[in-house]
């Protein structure tokens, strides 16, 4: 009897293990409050407002380990932790509006004209779609965070430019270049078309008589059918400015093809995070997860996750996925609410300044690590609010 | 997943002509004390599974789309085993009617790759729907039973086998994508 059991409950017991190891390690959600994940948002909005320079700019990064401060920049990372700065003021935070707008003075330093229209351009070299597609989207929050539409003209003409960006199929050129001064051809970026997209989504919702629907629709069919395997992309990508602007058509502009891709984007957010919540950076399980992702790539996920969320509201279609969407939107929380640097921590730094309130991968924290947390922490708040 | 997929995972995944070259026989016709004995525990074994499922992976930290990866993995790994080895080899068992326990209830009945996925059926579906996926291989079981062993079937048996096997491929592979993409 033994010579039979002993091996057969050996490979359950090892294989569970392996299992257990390999495959399933626990997925920790650490329980995030309302009250604690609006802070964290805070705190890491008073990080971008902390970091930006005279000219207008933000510190792009910070390398805690060797007290070092990266010289790049990207204009598209610009204008989203623009956009994040007023969307803490649409949430109530009003003190935020005057930080943005010491972020907008770089963009107004940096317009140019562009095939008639009017587009932000770094240092005088092409013009980016995406950075653009953020700077309408958060043109937007200004006017709805504050009512004032001083920016409405500026914001109208750069949706032009996103448009004129747009080809035939719903693509959408990534540059407009200054020396042929047209669309640069066969250029496309990454996040770009997805940002412009939601750009215009936004501008639609402020102005629904300028006709910014039927473009922004194209790019969402193209983003559906088309985008990745016209852009070389190996597999589906999980595109969460995509998920922003399918939120912001609403179930009455998705039709059934729409929601499917919704549907696809909301489980590569999924597993996204129940990913991340299985890494520890500890032992065997950096072997088999890696090692805890970049804040800003979790951010993302939570992003796209809330936006779906958001929209599961409103579409019975999305009804069925979103006690799922909520388990992994607090879990999201969570995380990031105990993986943010606090003042005593930051302390220790050699700039405390750019420690407080950020997100960092291995000893390195970037402005967009912040930008997009702070966007899906106030996404998120709703949420735990009404668990509260 | 609709029913007709759990019924389908289950069928391949159990692999009632593996499970009948595996049953003891007499004269080459299954034990049928034996073979009451080991379904009456499987099905037991599989209600208490299922409702536990829930808990269980709470309990483990673990949600139940990553389960049905996990599930998927075992799955593959056994139907690729079972491609290779179609047919058990034979288990020593216990006196008398202790032979519906071991070995037909154990390990022939219940395997690795059922005990997941009916963890994971039971995770993500109603226990009704769980009993009814089971009860597919449970009925060609039974309808075995009354096949006596020649050469003639027993090829026939493992070649049946062997394509059950091929199929939990598929089927495993399913509920990894199922795993992934699901919220």
């Amino acid at each position: 009897m033994r010579r039979l059991l002993v091996p057969h409950l050996a490979l359950w017991i090892v294989g569970g293990a392996l299992i257990r190891v390999a495959i399933v390690p626990p997925e920790v959600c650490p329980v995030a409050t309302a009250t604690e994940a609006r802070q964290a948002a805070i705190s890491a909005g008073d990080w971008l407002a902390r970091s930006i320079g005279e000219d207008g700019r933000f510190a792009y990064g910070y390398r805690r380990d060797v007290d070092e401060v990266p010289t790049e920049y990207n204009s598209a990372r610009h204008t989203a932790a623009m956009l994040t700065l007023y969307q803490l003021a649409e949430a109530g935070e009003q003190r935020f509006v005057a930080e943005g707008d010491r972020a907008l003075r770089y963009v107004l330093d940096n317009l140019i004209a562009a095939g008639g229209r009017t587009a932000f351009a770094e240092g005088g070299g092409d013009a980016p779609l995406g950075a653009n597609g953020l700077l309408v989207a958060a043109l937007v929050t200004r006017r709805v965070a504050t009512g004032d539409p001083s920016f409405d003209g500026l914001m109208i003409d750069i949706g032009h430019f996103l448009v004129g960006q747009q080809q035939e199929n719903g693509s959408m050129l990534a540059f407009w270049d200054r020396q042929t001064e047209a669309p640069l051809p066969d250029t496309y970026g990454i996040f770009a078309t997805g940002e412009a997209f939601w750009g215009m989504t936004l501008i639609d919702g402020q102005f629904p008589h300028l006709d910014f629907r039927d473009p922004a629709l194209s790019v969402a069919y193209y983003l559906a059918r088309d985008r990745d395997r016209l852009e070389g992309q190996t597999s589906r990508y999980p595109d969460h400015w995509a998920a922003y602007g399918m939120a912001e058509l609403g179930p009455d502009l998705l039709d059934n093809e729409l929601i499917a891709n919704a549907r696809r984007l909301a489980g590569f957010f999924s597993i996204r995070l129940r990913v991340e919540s299985q890494r520890t950076g500890e032992g065997v399980n950096v072997l088999v997860r890696g090692w805890p992702g970049p804040p800003s790539g979790v951010g993302t996920a939570g992003e796209g996750m809330a936006a779906l969320w958001r929209l599961s509201a409103a579409d019975t279609r999305l009804a069925d996925m979103r006690a799922g969407m909520e388990d992994d939107l607090r879990c999201y929380a969570g995380m990031m609410v105990e993986g943010q640097i606090g003042a005593e921590e930051a302390a220790a730094y050699d700039r405390p300044g750019l420690g407080e309130g950020a997100w960092f991968y291995r000893d390195y924290s970037q402005m967009d690590d912040q930008q997009h947390n702070i966007s899906a922490l106030l996404a998120v708040f709703p949420l735990l609010e009404e668990a509260s | 997943m609709s029913a007709a997929f759990y019924a389908f995972a289950f069928l391949v995944v159990a692999n009632p002509f593996r499970w009948r070259l595996s049953v003891p026989e007499d004269d080459g016709r299954p034990r049928p004390q034996a073979i009451a004995i080991g379904l009456g525990l499987l099905i037991a074994a599989t209600l208490a599974i299922t409702a536990a499922a829930d808990t269980v992976l709470d309990w483990l930290d673990i949600s139940p789309e990553s389960w049905r990866i996990a599930a998927g993995v075992v799955v593959i790994g056994a139907g690729l085993w079972v491609m290779a080895f179609p047919q058990r080899r034979a288990e020593p068992e216990l006196p008398g009617s202790m032979a519906g326990v071991v070995p037909t209830f154990f390990p022939v009945l219940l395997t690795p790759e059922l005990f997941v996925l009916v963890k994971s059926t039971g995770a993500d579906e109603s226990v009704g729907l769980t009993m009814w996926a089971l009860a597919v291989p449970v009925a060609g079981l039974v309808l075995l039973s009354s096949l006596r062993r020649s050469p003639p079937s027993e090829t026939v048996l493992v070649g049946l086998s062997r394509l059950l096997g091929a199929l939990a491929v598929v089927v495993g592979m399913a509920l990894i994508i199922s795993g992934i993409r699901d919220v």
